[in-house]
């Protein structure tokens, strides 16, 4: 029994690594039909960092990630706050509205967004691209943020205001250091929600301004190139080098602990 | 901390990127576009002018203006749109049976002993989820490919031993087999691309449920198989509601994988959808979709009882 358990989860792990494994290999071959093995070359990878299209999308979707994750965790955090002091039917009234996001599809909050821009005659673009981005990542960032201001103890903020602290040094001091970990998750999240977006991203850009996921969905469309298999290779060698990093650190502080799983940081 | 000037910004950023888009689906999905009826007159200098129904006379050609038309509802129920949201609807519900088949037990399997590390197990299993989804999409394209590395693989081994090549002759196989561009495709590419949104959260559940319930379960003479059924199954049902939601929601209005999977010979609502913005260019008729979109979607949670989670959220904050 033991081994029928073991040998299902390797076979789910073969499911779903094999895809990539196969990219990877195919990465490095020297032919361009992918059904001969013409031995080992870099050629791909050299003309993928020539391909200034897939360059310029790279360089969008770090641009975007970032900018985003930053004024969401910004936008984000005020708003928890905001809805912590909120009173009880106002508060629920908004967290209904914050859900609202994470219960749509996601077509739906792309159509949504590009109607908005079109009733504003805003042009699509960077711009638009950028607050789209920020309107999906801060629900997010809400609700990472939100558990940890329930947790703190009431007394402090008041503790800080009679010592004599503003409100503003008193949320620096005081409030933000023990929210941090709910600030810096919702930060994370928004960078990799950002960065794996490619539907309310296809709806909301304009004017040339494309990230990667819709580059890969019009090189996929036209065929497909080897140029791809080597940027996957790269994306997945940087995700995996950064997420055994990360979470190794958490698994070796303590390998037995089962509760370390959640610190597992999953993409959605 | 009470303070206004945190409250304000924020329900004001919420009301115009939440609220205000959501009232534009609606009020685009229930008008239609119309020219503007006009009757064109020669002016007395000679000028052409158009004079509109209220007798208004202008020398702008009248553009097209929005009336409220349930046009789009009737054209909504056509035959055409209805056998595409009976197709999203079927390929949803079998991408999430089988990522259910496929997810529970390795939830369950990591649970158990077997596995000295499951968190590290948990992480291997989500892992391939942080590469952007198109990629590992496209990676099944060129794996099912007819020029792709399995029909490469399967005519090297025909050649390489003619008993095999004289079977898959004598089935009827021809030299390229067809994989891509069916329904079966695109939901194989659906399940790839979900099965880690269903085993998280069963996972979750499962971990969390109090081991000693399954002890007394054992001392009290049960069998494993019926404290599964008595204790851990119940137990994790949260967990799998979860998960089928998760699965079902983006499975039933994705539009990227069938075309990239089915290339385009396996419609579905969302491909519809993102027509009317692209090509078609009707974006009434795209949001009225949209909204029987939503309601699929609200419908479907409703029936889960999933969307009472948020007063469950609410009684917390109110205890504090």
């Amino acid at each position: 029994m033991k081994k029928l358990r073991k040998a299902y989860i390797g076979l789910i792990m073969a499911f779903l690594y094999a895809p990539i494994v196969l990219l990877i290999l195919y990465s490095f071959n020297d032919s361009k039909s992918r059904a001969q093995w013409g031995g080992f070359t870099l050629r791909w990878y050299r003309e993928l960092f020539a391909d200034e299209a897939i360059m310029g999308a790279l360089g969008t979707t770090l641009s975007i990630g970032l900018l985003a994750a930053a004024i969401s965790t910004v936008l984000g955090t005020v708003g928890a706050i905001a809805l912590f002091q909120m009173k009880r039917r106002p508060r629920q009234a908004m967290m209904s509205v914050v859900n609202l996001p994470m219960l749509n599809s996601e077509v739906v909050t792309g159509v949504s967004l590009m109607l908005l821009y079109a009733m504003a005659r805003i042009q699509l673009g960077y711009l638009t691209l950028l607050l789209s981005h920020i309107a999906f990542c801060v629900p997010y960032v809400v609700l990472s943020v939100l558990p940890k201001l329930r947790q703190l103890d009431p007394n402090l903020a008041e503790a800080a205001q009679d010592l004599g602290a503003t409100p503003v040094q008193g949320f620096l001091r005081v409030i933000l250091p023990d929210i941090m970990p709910g600030v810096f998750s919702g930060f994370i999240m928004a960078l990799t929600m950002s960065i794996d977006d490619f539907v309310v991203s296809f709806f909301t850009t304009g004017s040339g301004v494309s990230n990667l996921s819709i580059t890969i969905y019009t090189m996929a469309k036209r065929g497909i190139s080897p140029k791809i298999n080597a940027l996957s290779t790269i994306i997945f060698a940087c995700v995996f080098v950064l997420l055994i990093g990360i979470n190794l650190q958490d698994l070796r502080k303590d390998p037995r602990s089962k509760e370390k799983v959640e610190n597992v940081r999953i993409p959605y | 901390m009470r303070n206004k000037a945190l409250t304000v910004p924020f329900v004001l950023w919420a009301m115009i990127f939440i609220v205000v888009p959501l009232i534009m689906i609606v009020w685009y999905g229930v008008t239609v576009e119309e020219s503007i009826p006009y009757a064109e007159v020669v002016l007395e200098d000679g000028t052409t002018a158009f004079e509109l129904e209220d007798g208004t006379i202008t020398t702008q050609r009248p553009g097209k203006r929005a009336v409220v038309s349930l046009d789009n509802f009737k054209r909504m129920l056509e035959p055409t749109y209805l056998k595409l949201l009976l197709r999203s609807l079927k390929v949803a519900v079998i991408t999430t049976v089988i990522c259910l088949l496929l997810g529970y037990p390795v939830a369950l399997i990591l649970t158990g002993r077997d596995f000295k590390r499951p968190a590290l197990w948990l992480m291997l299993l989500i892992l391939p989820m942080w590469m952007n989804f198109l990629l590992r999409t496209y990676s099944w394209m060129s794996i099912l490919e007819n020029s792709g590395i399995l029909n490469s693989w399967i005519s090297g081994l025909r050649e390489a031993i003619p008993a095999f090549d004289a079977l898959l002759t004598r089935m009827g196989v021809g030299k390229k087999i067809i994989f891509l561009y069916n329904e079966k495709a695109v939901i194989l590419g659906m399940v790839y691309n979900y099965l880690s949104f269903m085993i998280m959260p069963i996972y979750t559940v499962i971990e969390k449920i109090d081991r000693s319930l399954l002890e007394a379960a054992a001392d009290l003479g049960a069998s494993p198989r019926k404290s599964f059924l008595r204790v851990t199954l119940p137990y994790s049902l949260p967990g799998v509601l979860e998960g089928v939601t998760m699965v079902f929601v983006p499975a039933v209005t994705t539009f990227v994988i069938s075309q990239l999977m089915g290339g385009g010979k396996v419609p579905l609502i969302g491909d519809i959808i993102q027509n009317q913005f692209g090509k078609s260019s009707d974006w009434h008729f795209g949001a009225t979709l949209s909204l029987l979109v939503m309601v699929v979607v609200l419908a479907f949670m409703g029936a889960l009882g999933r969307i009472d989670k948020e007063d469950e959220t609410q009684k917390e904050v109110r205890i504090l």
